[in-house]
């Protein structure tokens, strides 16, 4: 069983992207992972972002559960596509802990209302990742929640730094069902101004690895400044208890 | 293993932002560059990129001309903008001859602040020419591969002069990068995308790793973030070491490192896995 103080990344993916080329499959990720010790994460495949979410998520649950092993929990994440919300018969998130919408990398606007109409379906009892990359979009999710009076699970904002990450902290500071990841964080002293804004346990590590760099995500937490007790939340305690993950 | 600084951030802001407050602070400064092995970095003045040279540079030259610290050394890019040529052209004259150019290690040119429109060789002619007579290494920020494909213009155009390409094209680095194989005077610092594929892609394409240098963007980007993103390479460590240090020794004509210290992330050791 993996290191239950070990790193836990909320946001991983798998499988090959065109711009970038080379060996992205499962065991590339995992090797990444374990190169610098980070016991657990989420995993996307790039099935699911980029081709067809349906089967992309079933190839998620399935590539997570023949990867995870005695030294590392893999947890499949889904990818919620609001572009195929009517023709794909509703979205199927079975076996996923964590449900992603991705506005930036699919390239949909926020607000957007298939997103709006796929939002209101989610399942309740399971986490939402957001990527907010862009100005204005944690805005909209924000204003989204309110809408839809959400009493669903947690509900992550992900990607932002510099003005996004301002925008996103002013979001999450009206509700306390609304969190950060450290993903997309880079500047001097963000994760420590999120972590000031929102408290530790609203802070959750994410890295985008294989297509970004694990080790400075993992270095953006270490050198912040927070205490070890809010390193140890944001590195991987918050995660493991929001997704109900021992180790 | 050698715990002084000793790595050189060729490219750092300098000024405020909302989650870096004190980036204008040189003692704030130092602290963080030296917590993350960093012994001397050139800074840009964040005003004088978004509001007004003359003032930004102004006030950089009295952080960089004052002594404030043994460990880490500050030293300044003077930024200059093709809109301001007579205010360009007196500030070079000011702080680029003398005991003040000492302090300062070039002049930058970075993209049209508000429409984001890159530095061509058609806006940036008349400065590039005036600048020539310095002999000293022109910094120009590259945000996509559009600015790297006018960079690459201005360093074909100005053979004389030895540019750093900045920002390595961000997310469009793999399209810069090969735009950039070709000029001998133009080198690449490796800020930008937090992807360690892209400075393998780049040892590779460039044919070794002698036109990469250091940098990290700081504040808007943690130096830390991409110190360790080198060590996440497949780099050897003497590879490692030229480009966070030795290949800025040689092109600004500092004095050589003579250590033969493994290269490991020494001042930040609590990063290492």
């Amino acid at each position: 069983m993996p290191d239950p103080n070990s790193p836990f990344d909320l946001y991983t993916i798998f499988g090959p992207v065109p711009p970038r080329g080379g060996a992205s499959g499962i065991d590339a990720l995992k090797q990444s992972l374990l190169r610098q010790k980070v016991g657990g994460a989420v995993a996307l495949s790039t099935r699911a972002i980029h081709a067809d979410s349906g089967a992309g998520n079933r190839e998620t649950v399935a590539a997570c559960a023949a990867a995870t092993g005695d030294d590392l929990v893999l947890v499949p994440g889904a990818v919620a596509d609001p572009r195929s919300y009517l023709t794909t018969g509703g979205p199927d998130f079975s076996g996923a802990r964590l449900v992603c919408l991705l506005p930036t990398t699919q390239d949909w606007p926020l607000p957007f209302a298939p997103a709006t109409a796929l939002f209101a379906s989610l399942p309740k009892n399971v986490p939402v990742l957001v990527q907010t990359q862009r100005l204005g979009e944690a805005t909209a999710v924000g204003a989204l929640l309110r809408e839809l009076s959400w009493s669903g699970g947690p509900v992550l904002l992900s990607g932002v730094t510099g003005d996004t990450l301002v925008e996103a902290l002013a979001v999450a500071r009206s509700s306390e069902r609304i969190g950060l990841t450290t993903h997309g964080m880079r500047g001097v002293g963000e994760v420590q101004f999120a972590v000031s804004q929102l408290g530790a346990p609203r802070i959750f590590f994410a890295s985008g690895v294989v297509g970004e760099s694990l080790s400075a995500a993992l270095a953006l937490v270490r050198l912040s400044g927070i205490s070890p007790e809010e390193q140890a939340q944001v590195l991987g305690g918050n995660a493991r208890r929001m997704l109900g993950v021992a180790a | 293993m050698s715990s002084e600084p000793r790595f050189i951030d060729v490219h750092c802001g300098w000024g405020a932002t909302p989650t870096a407050p004190n980036w204008s602070d040189d003692a704030q400064i130092r602290a963080t560059l030296k917590a993350r092995g960093i012994g001397q970095a050139f800074l840009a003045s964040r005003p004088a990129r978004l509001f007004d040279p003359v003032e930004g540079n102004d006030a950089l030259a009295r952080v960089v001309t004052e002594n404030g610290g043994d460990d880490v050394d500050l030293k300044g890019w003077l930024v200059v903008n093709p809109a301001r040529l007579s205010d360009a052209i007196a500030q070079m004259r000011q702080y680029l001859l003398g005991d003040l150019g000492e302090r300062f290690v070039g002049a930058a040119l970075y993209p049209d602040p508000h429409t984001g429109r890159p530095v061509t060789a058609r806006d940036a002619g008349d400065i590039v020419k005036v600048f020539l007579r310095y002999s000293r290494p022109l910094l120009i920020y590259t945000p996509n591969a559009a600015a790297m494909y006018e960079t690459v213009n201005i360093a074909q155009t100005f053979s004389g002069v030895k540019i750093i390409a900045s920002g390595m094209g961000c997310d469009e680095w793999r399209e810069s990068v090969m735009l950039a194989a070709k000029p001998t005077n133009l080198m690449l610092d490796v800020s930008g995308a937090l992807c360690p594929e892209k400075i393998d892609f780049a040892a590779d394409a460039l044919a070794g790793v002698r036109k990469l240098l250091f940098a990290s963007g700081a504040p808007e980007t943690d130096p830390a973030a991409v110190i360790s993103m080198l060590f996440e390479t497949e780099l050897s460590a003497e590879d490692r070491g030229r480009i966070l240090f030795g290949n800025a020794q040689r092109l600004f004509s500092l004095a050589e490192d003579e250590t033969d210290d493994q290269i490991v992330l020494s001042a930040m050791s609590s990063l290492q896995p």
